[in-house]
């Protein structure tokens, strides 16, 4: 895109194969010869044989830096070249990135053709971005040499800083390894990135339906069509007319990448309820971003300056969730901190590479958080079965189950007619356990109707009088199954009743917020036991099926047990109207 | 015999009131009840109990530590809960017998026979003792007891001593031997009307002169052998 970047691909090239020894003719193989300054005249008063002619004195030329040829203008551009023994490239070609049509003349023969130039945009054939001429053996033999360029460049299509990004005379051999090695490495960021997307659009339409999954998927699409589009110079030598269009996509494709990384991360660390200020947050980036695209410069700028604001906007969301302790949050920020420094350090090579290696990096990141949420899914998956089966669990107990049956043999034998009775009780509580131990929520009224039951056999069993003073309104509210139930149930387990007693419910509901206290008997005043099972079955239940701030908490009166539970429940929860009624 | 039931739900102790009467008949010379264990404690205390049929929430450390302190009582403590897979913890710690609920009158007279005839052994042989030492109870394992002898109605455990001042020391326990005898397991042969011996920790069997028969132990102590009872010990020792 910019003669820097050509540089970069090119001291890369040194780099990768060391152009610094004895080639294999033994001729020295020179480092690659750039072409900064350059003569130049405009063709309408020269014509194309003068430009090409070595005889004709170009002293009173104009001497430019080869990066400052004018666009729309039909120019000739000249330079000399002196080589001794010792300067003679090995496997010599000549590199030009130009946004021109040229004709390239060597020692005054044509080497090339690339297009047709001419004097009007009309005439003007587009000839292709970049042009890689072998140079015979002749051409770079010692001595002085001349190359020429008659050149028009009418058809860009836009304003741009620069038209000309290269001019150099090159190992042939070297550049080719070059371009293949960073064609691999954007071959496989280009596979892992479409497998990412691939995967993430799955997981999100075929598992778990988390938005943040989604615009990962995008993210990694959208990074990918980047690298093409970026990358396509290096495979495809289009016609020059084409690179604004090629460089509008980049610039959009950068866009578009820049806006859905801190995005993915505000989805992804997104709090409970957020909702409002999501958006709030997606319109800031996005303002912030336009602002980014706005800023004075080249398309190179523009595209550091939006990848800048992107990487800034991600390390805040990344930090905030780091603060807040969120998984993954600290591997995250890390990597974009790097990032970050690439960024400042080697701008060009991150516009080139970065982002995507980037977020080939955020994979293994990624893929341990999904690991992570699944296991914690699949253990609340696990949970909210066990308390299903807990609840039956918890009257096949043998406390309550064994000594029923004793009550019940002993009814047999002494007074049958009771024993039908209770025989019918026990048979309405299991019924209603089955009927609701598969729900996570139920109506109060079922609710009531399990305790009255339990309250029924108990107060069969002791030989007294239990029941349940309900005060508030009891019609339409939800509540996690059983959770009334196992306190009631607590109630004999632990403590001792040896008197008529009235369990008293108070129910309070605001909006959906339902307040209940539950007033439970007790004898021993001394003795404390703790809630034990029926304690951790309320929690859990609580916490599966209502809004996090749920409360549970409990006191001891004289001969009372307060018990205050305070809920909303997960609104997806809430039974529908009709079926509330049903009981 | 004199009974006493702890059990708080009416209609079963209703009946175990009602089966033990029948079970016992005339045998039965006086029967209480209670709804909790802390009620019967004083009773326990100051009367001459035979049997206790105790229902115990085993359901948890406080029911153990409950019973703990109930072994080390004179009285058989017959345990009735309705944690049956608590039975085996249960004999470990000296109970008689284990009737789970529900339970039927068969089965609640089959507790009773292992009181009334003192030869039937416990299901399981106890793996501790609960000795009374000052106010406290401590659990004795019954491997380290080398012999018992009878004191009158409370028995004398002998064992090497784990503090290194005496090499040995004696424990009072307030079971008579007779009821001791029937919670130990069966490696404890009575070897004389006064003796329970640990036949794991017997040297050899000597004549002292006299005639008699004498029990060498590992320890270095000599036990006196019945005569009606040798010839039983002499079989378990070859």
């Amino acid at each position: 895109m910019s003669t820097k970047v050509f540089h970069v691909l090119l001291l890369l090239s040194l780099m990768f194969v060391g152009p610094h020894v004895i080639g294999e003719e033994g001729v020295y193989t020179a480092p690659t010869l750039f072409v900064a300054d350059v003569k130049v005249r405009a063709l309408e008063h020269l014509g194309s044989e003068a430009c090409a002619d070595p005889s004709h004195d170009d002293k009173d030329w104009v001497g430019i830096k080869f990066s400052d040829i004018p666009q729309n203008s039909s120019v000739c551009v000249r330079k000399w070249f002196e080589f001794t023994d010792k300067q003679v490239p090995a496997n010599p070609a000549l590199l030009i990135g130009l946004l021109a049509s040229t004709n390239v003349y060597w020692d005054g023969h044509l080497l090339l053709r690339n297009g047709v130039p001419a004097s009007t945009a009309a005439n003007e054939h587009a000839g292709s971005v970049q042009t890689l001429e072998r140079l015979p053996i002749s051409a770079v033999q010692p001595g002085r040499h001349l190359l020429s360029i008659e050149l028009s460049s009418f058809q860009v299509g836009a304003k741009l800083e620069g038209i000309a990004y290269v001019l150099a005379i090159v190992n042939e051999k070297n550049l080719q390894k070059t371009i293949l090695s960073i064609s691999i490495i954007s071959a496989l960021l280009v596979g892992s990135l479409i497998i990412l997307a691939i995967f993430f659009q799955m997981l999100f339409s075929l598992y778990y339906r988390d938005r943040s999954f989604q615009i990962f998927s995008v993210l990694c699409l959208s990074a990918t069509l980047l690298l093409i589009a970026e990358q396509w110079k290096l495979w495809v030598f289009y016609p020059y007319d084409w690179h604004v269009t090629r460089i509008n996509l980049v610039l959009a494709f950068t866009f578009l990448t820049s806006f859905l990384l801190p995005s993915f991360y505000i989805y992804y660390y997104r709090g409970l309820g957020g909702g409002n200020k999501l958006n709030v947050k997606l319109l800031v980036l996005l303002a912030g971003l336009f602002l980014a695209a706005l800023l004075p410069g080249g398309f190179d700028q523009k595209s550091l300056y939006l990848f800048g604001f992107s990487i800034v906007a991600s390390l805040m969301v990344c930090g905030e969730a780091l603060i807040g302790r969120r998984s993954g949050a600290g591997f995250s920020f890390v990597l974009l901190a790097l990032s970050f420094l690439c960024l400042i350090q080697l701008p060009f090579i991150f516009t080139e590479f970065g982002f995507a290696s980037m977020l080939a990096l955020l994979m293994p990141a990624m893929l341990i958080n999904l690991i992570a949420e699944l296991r914690r899914n699949r253990d609340k998956a696990l949970t909210a079965e066990r308390m299903k089966s807990e609840l039956l669990r918890r009257n096949l107990q043998p406390h309550f189950l064994m000594n029923s049956l004793t009550h019940l043999l002993e009814l047999i034998e002494v007074l049958p007619v009771q024993a039908v009775d209770f025989v019918t009780q026990l048979a309405d509580e299991f019924r209603l356990l089955l009927r609701l131990s598969n729900k996570n929520v139920i109506s109060l009224d079922d609710e009531l109707a399990l305790c009255r039951s339990h309250l029924n056999i108990m107060s069969s069993r002791y030989q007294k009088s239990f029941s349940l003073n309900v005060v508030g309104p009891v019609n339409q509210v939800s509540i996690p199954s059983a959770i009334l139930h196992s306190q009631i149930e607590n109630c004999f387990t632990h403590n001792r009743i040896s008197s008529d007693r009235i369990f008293e419910l108070k129910v309070v509901v605001s909006g959906r917020r339902v307040n209940l206290l539950l007033k439970t008997p007790t004898d021993d005043p001394l003795e404390h036991e703790s809630t034990g099972l029926g304690d951790a079955y309320v929690k859990a239940k609580l916490s599966e099926t209502c809004v996090s701030d749920w409360r549970f908490t409990w006191e001891r009166q004289t001969d009372e047990w307060l018990v205050l539970i305070e809920y909303e429940i997960l609104p997806k929860l809430l039974i529908p109207e009709e079926e509330n009624s049903c009981t | 015999m004199h009974l006493v039931i702890v059990e708080d739900e009416p209609l079963v102790q209703q009946r175990l009131l009602r089966l033990s009467k029948k079970i016992l008949g005339e045998k039965l010379l006086k029967i209480s009840v209670f709804d909790e264990l802390n009620e019967a404690e004083a009773y326990l205390d100051e009367h001459c109990v035979d049997l206790l049929l105790l229902d115990l929430n085993l359901q948890g450390r406080d029911g153990f530590s409950l019973l703990k302190n109930q072994m080390a009582a004179s009285y058989h403590t017959i345990i009735v809960s309705a944690y049956a897979d608590k039975a085996i913890d249960a004999f470990e710690y000296g109970v008689l017998d284990f009737v789970a609920k529900p339970f039927t009158e068969q089965r609640l007279s089959a507790a009773f026979q292992r009181v009334l005839e003192s030869q039937q052994r416990s299901d399981y042989g106890c793996r501790f003792l609960s000795v009374k030492i000052a106010q406290r109870v401590e659990l004795v394992p019954v491997s380290d007891v080398s012999f018992v002898r009878a004191e009158g109605h409370y028995s004398e455990l002998n064992l090497p001593s784990v503090d290194s001042q005496d090499d040995w020391k004696t424990l009072l326990h307030n079971k008579s031997i007779d009821k001791i005898s029937d919670v130990l397991p069966e490696n404890f042969s009575r070897v004389h009307r006064s003796y329970l011996v640990n036949m794991n920790k017997v040297k050899q069997l000597s004549i002292a002169p006299g005639g008699r028969y004498m029990l060498e132990l590992v320890s270095g102590h000599s036990i006196p052998v019945g005569r009606t009872r040798y010839k039983e010990i002499m079989e378990k020792i070859v």
